[in-house]
């Protein structure tokens, strides 16, 4: 542990003094040095990564390089109020039984075959991704597989890696399946609508392609599959041991939360409508309805709070955007921006393909929220430089969510996952197995996304 | 529930409509009916306060009363992260076996008498306090009163309640004690040097004179327990069987606590040696200690975060405080504080007056917060008229922190002190029996401020 720590404070006096070589202002250095203290934080100290964005974020107000006004200006509060608003909902559905009776219509489903199966669970795991989000998604669905998988008596490792990767790529397909979701729509004046008119159809196409891979890459373990159900005679045991009826609390929480989304999706129009500031709405919209559930619910409104919603990321997430918020109050993302648009000899499709790669290679290691939250500013940067933006925009979330598939570490998802097969039937997926897959998957989706970004004009 | 639910829009609409009808225009009368929702609410719907204030804070932004920076800006960040790391630390203070620590000291006191008794539980319940917050001190407080009270088989209750009095006293003194403290001193611009030379001793001096007249008040009492004390031949029995000695980590603890409250006592001359903004290095400092705390104990620091920090009321404060701030940003309170001082004739010493009692009068029935957060924009406006402030923050803070003492209600302290009598002992206090004494020490204790404030200069 000592050791790592070493490594840790060694690589960010690198780059502060690399970053002073390079011409940048002391400020600026000491932003970019503490920037990286935070990410080696995520990378080598995961299990106490706050400490560091908590000691970080005392540094750059020491060395004056921020002050507290604008530390508290660039700390995203909306953000992350959209997300407690989120995670109150979405702890009311799971208290309503929304996710059990979910899973029971997965149980339930009449003349399975082992391809119907792949199907319906990469489908509802990438649109359960896109309506709450990705973490929650894949704890239901994994519920799921392993109960078909042991009724079926199959290996269900194969199958969890399938709904992983679909839940990745459902993600990105709207403003509500991950953080960076909304993080992109807030500063890039992005509205749910774009999301839907353009992430969501290409997220489909990256999901139905990699369903594709995946048929032929288990091919081997669906042939097992379809050869057990054979033999147990389907799954008519099953349908007629489970059967969740949805009762009047969950029917209501349903309704709440429909609701919710479609106000949600009409956020742009109500905007307009009543003349209200961009994304006032959008963010605006889980706070009442979670103020909503809180009155109704009202004896359990502070386990809600204190249970449901994840402070110890969301702290950590608030402090994070703070510090990328000092990368841009120095001018750091500026120096950076230029450079990068030397790099590419401003052409802004090789700008595109180099912001989707590099977001797909840093999000395969680190965690997409310090990616993206690094890299918003830089593309702030280049629209002042003369660049049309959106396709970056674009780019950016999709290789944030894409990159996440290639190794086991990439997402929040894939942890979540891993770690319960792990608990629950003591099996562990290697590196490199998921590697394999994963590497596929991520690069075939990420090309698919660079060919939409660069080919169709609609991305513009 | 729904008759509470009924007079709280009623009087919010009502107050909207009046203020519209003395000349305030709409976005003013908005500010004011929904800042009204949240004090009533907080005042009838106590569990789940935290609804209200969704539902308020998402019509402020709805109607373009307020808008997101705004709400930002007046969310007073900086005020809640200091709030996380002190309450980071106290958490570990408590794991370490601190307050456990403080406990058997008072309990192996040599000599024990009645009158000794209630002066030690005086004094410390107010120190503790003044370095820890309100909360967490009467917490062990308490424990400490019961185990000495069983001991000597006397009733409880009459200490208790010295207990309760001494911490809301106590908790005026320093930065710490309560949360109205660091509230007043970030928006005051007054240091930790300000609250230890001039409100230290007017808490002190308060605390003398309570203890007084608690001696007299509880004379019967405590002649009970010098009689107990005499019959069971002191509390040798006690000495030697309760005896804990400090170990090692929580020596290593309290230097911890130690050396943070030492850099926060000096944090006015740090910040003028290094040049930075004012309160920088208060603010920061519990940071920078929580994140060293975690690094020690890297496996707890999760848990530190998210059972130790009270979040549920770190959100209320975040939302309330935006809400405050919505009153200043419409100009709601440049008029309230015209009317004030049009009703004070323009006179300091009247002006003072009317603050004490108006804060000390509110804050025993209302949470301190609320009601100083409401407060603060008003005493901001009282500058454009070229009044002397000093002299109003303290009126402030001294108002809020005693008003508490008057009814059982009245402070956090009370509700959580009473709340373990009711479930330790099973005696539920009644509104009178507390009144009767705390009525008595809050009138006296609030004279004491009043006429110092008035008449010391050095408050001026």
């Amino acid at each position: 542990m000592i050791k790592r720590l070493f490594i840790l404070i060694f690589i960010s006096l690198a780059a502060y003094i690399i970053g002073i070589h390079t011409g940048l202002s002391s400020h600026q250095a000491t932003s970019v040095a503490i920037f990286c203290v935070s990410i080696m934080g995520t990378l080598l100290f995961w299990t106490f990564r706050l400490t560091f964005a908590f000691l970080g974020t005392s540094i750059l107000l020491i060395t004056q390089t921020i002050d507290v006004d604008n530390l508290i200006k660039s700390s995203s509060l909306e953000v992350i109020l959209f997300l407690v608003g989120m995670m109150v909902i979405v702890g009311f559905l799971k208290d309503a039984g929304f996710f059990a009776w979910l899973v029971s219509l997965i149980l339930r489903i009449r003349n399975l075959t082992a391809e119907k199966f792949l199907i319906l669970i990469s489908v509802i795991s990438a649109l359960l991704a896109c309506a709450v989000d990705e973490v929650t998604a894949i704890i239901f669905i994994i519920a799921a597989i392993l109960e078909i998988c042991d009724y079926f008596e199959v290996n269900p490792a194969p199958f969890l890696i399938i709904s992983v990767l679909a839940t990745n790529i459902g993600s990105s397909g709207t403003v509500l399946g991950n953080p960076i979701g909304i993080i992109i729509a807030t500063k890039s004046g992005l509205t749910f609508e774009d999301f839907l008119v353009k992430a969501f159809p290409l997220m489909l196409v990256c999901l139905f392609v990699t369903i594709a891979i995946l048929n032929i890459w288990f091919r081997k373990t669906l042939i097992e599959l379809d050869h057990k159900i054979k033999e147990f005679g389907a799954n008519d045991m099953l349908i007629k041991l489970i059967s969740v009826p949805p009762e009047r609390e969950l029917k209501i929480g349903l309704a709440i939360f429909g609701a919710t989304l479609c106000a949600i999706s009409l956020h742009r129009r109500m905007e307009l409508f009543w003349g209200l500031q961009h994304n006032t709405v959008l963010l605006v919209l889980p706070l009442i309805s979670s103020g909503g559930i809180m009155a109704w619910k009202w004896k359990k409104a502070r386990e809600y709070i204190e249970k449901d919603v994840d402070w110890w990321t969301l702290l950590f997430f608030l402090l994070l955007f703070a510090q990328a918020g000092t990368l841009k109050f120095t001018g750091a993302t500026d120096v950076f921006a230029q450079k990068i648009s030397m790099l590419v000899r401003s052409n802004s499709t090789l700008l595109t393909g180099f912001v989707l790669w590099t977001s797909t290679i840093g999000s395969s290691i680190l965690d997409n929220v310090v990616l993206v939250a690094a890299f918003i500013p830089i593309i702030q940067s280049l629209q002042e430089i003369g660049f049309n933006i959106q396709a970056l925009w674009w780019a950016l979330l999709f290789g944030g969510c894409l990159g996440g598939n290639i190794t086991m570490i990439g997402s929040t998802a894939n942890i979540v996952a891993l770690g319960i097969l792990e608990k629950e039937r003591n099996a562990k997926v290697s590196f490199l197995r998921w590697l394999k897959v994963g590497f596929v998957v991520g690069v075939i989706t990420t090309l698919i996304v660079w060919l939409g970004l660069i080919v169709l004009p609609f991305y513009k | 529930m729904l008759k509470k639910f009924i007079i709280l829009v009623a009087i919010s609409l009502g107050l909207g409509f009046l203020s519209r009808h003395v000349g305030l225009n709409f976005n003013q009368s908005t500010a004011i009916s929904i800042f009204s929702v949240s004090v009533l609410g907080t005042l009838f719907f106590w569990d789940f306060r935290l609804g209200f204030v969704f539902l308020g804070t998402s019509v402020l932004l709805m109607t373009r009363t307020t808008n997101i920076e705004n709400v930002i800006k007046f969310a007073s960040l900086d005020v809640i992260l200091f709030l996380v790391g002190m309450m980071v630390l106290v958490g570990l203070l408590k794991e370490a076996g601190f307050f456990a620590w403080i406990v058997q000291l008072i309990l192996r006191i040599r000599n024990m008498t009645a009158v000794k008794f209630v002066v030690i539980i005086s004094v410390i319940s107010a120190l503790l306090s003044t370095m820890t917050s309100e909360v967490v001190s009467i917490i062990f407080m308490v424990a400490a009163v019961f185990e000495i009270c069983d001991y000597f088989e006397v009733d409880a209750v009459p200490y208790l309640i010295i207990s309760i009095l001494a911490t809301n006293i106590g908790s005026a003194a320093t930065v710490l004690g309560n949360p109205i403290g660091i509230l007043i001193a970030t928006k005051a611009g007054l240091t930790f040097e300000d609250f230890i030379i001039k409100a230290f001793p007017l808490a002190a001096v308060c605390l003398f004179a309570s203890i007084f007249l608690l001696v007299i008040w509880y004379r019967k009492t405590n002649a009970e327990l010098d009689k107990h004390i005499k019959e069971l031949g002191a509390n040798e029995m006690l000495i030697k069987l309760i005896s804990i000695p400090p170990d090692k980590e929580l020596k290593i603890s309290l230097a911890i606590f130690g050396a943070t409250l030492f850099c926060i006592s000096l944090h006015h001359r740090l910040e003028l040696l290094w040049n930075l903004e004012p309160n920088t290095i208060l603010l920061m400092m519990p940071l920078l200690s929580s994140g060293a705390v975690m690094i020690w104990k890297w496996r707890r620091a999760r848990e530190y975060v998210e059972k130790d920090v009270e979040w549920w009321t770190l959100l209320f404060f975040m939302l309330l405080f935006a809400q405050a701030g919505t009153l200043k940003y419409t100009g709601a309170t440049d008029v309230l504080a015209q009317k004030l001082a049009g009703l004070a004739g323009n006179s300091v010493s009247v002006l003072i007056g009317i603050i004490l009692w108006i804060s000390t009068i509110g804050s025993s029935i209302l949470d301190n917060v609320v009601l100083v957060a409401a407060f603060i924009p008003v005493i901001q406006s009282f500058q454009n008229m070229n009044f002397d402030l000093q002299p109003l923050w303290w009126a402030l803070l001294f108002g809020g922190c005693l008003g508490g003492n008057i009814t059982l209600v009245g402070s956090t302290a009370n509700i959580v002190a009473l709340g373990i009598l009711e479930k330790e002992k099973n005696i539920r206090m009644t509104f009178f029996r507390w009144f009767g004494v705390g009525l008595s020490v809050g009138i006296l204790t609030t004279v004491i401020v009043w006429i110092a404030l008035v008449f010391l200069p050095f408050y001026h």
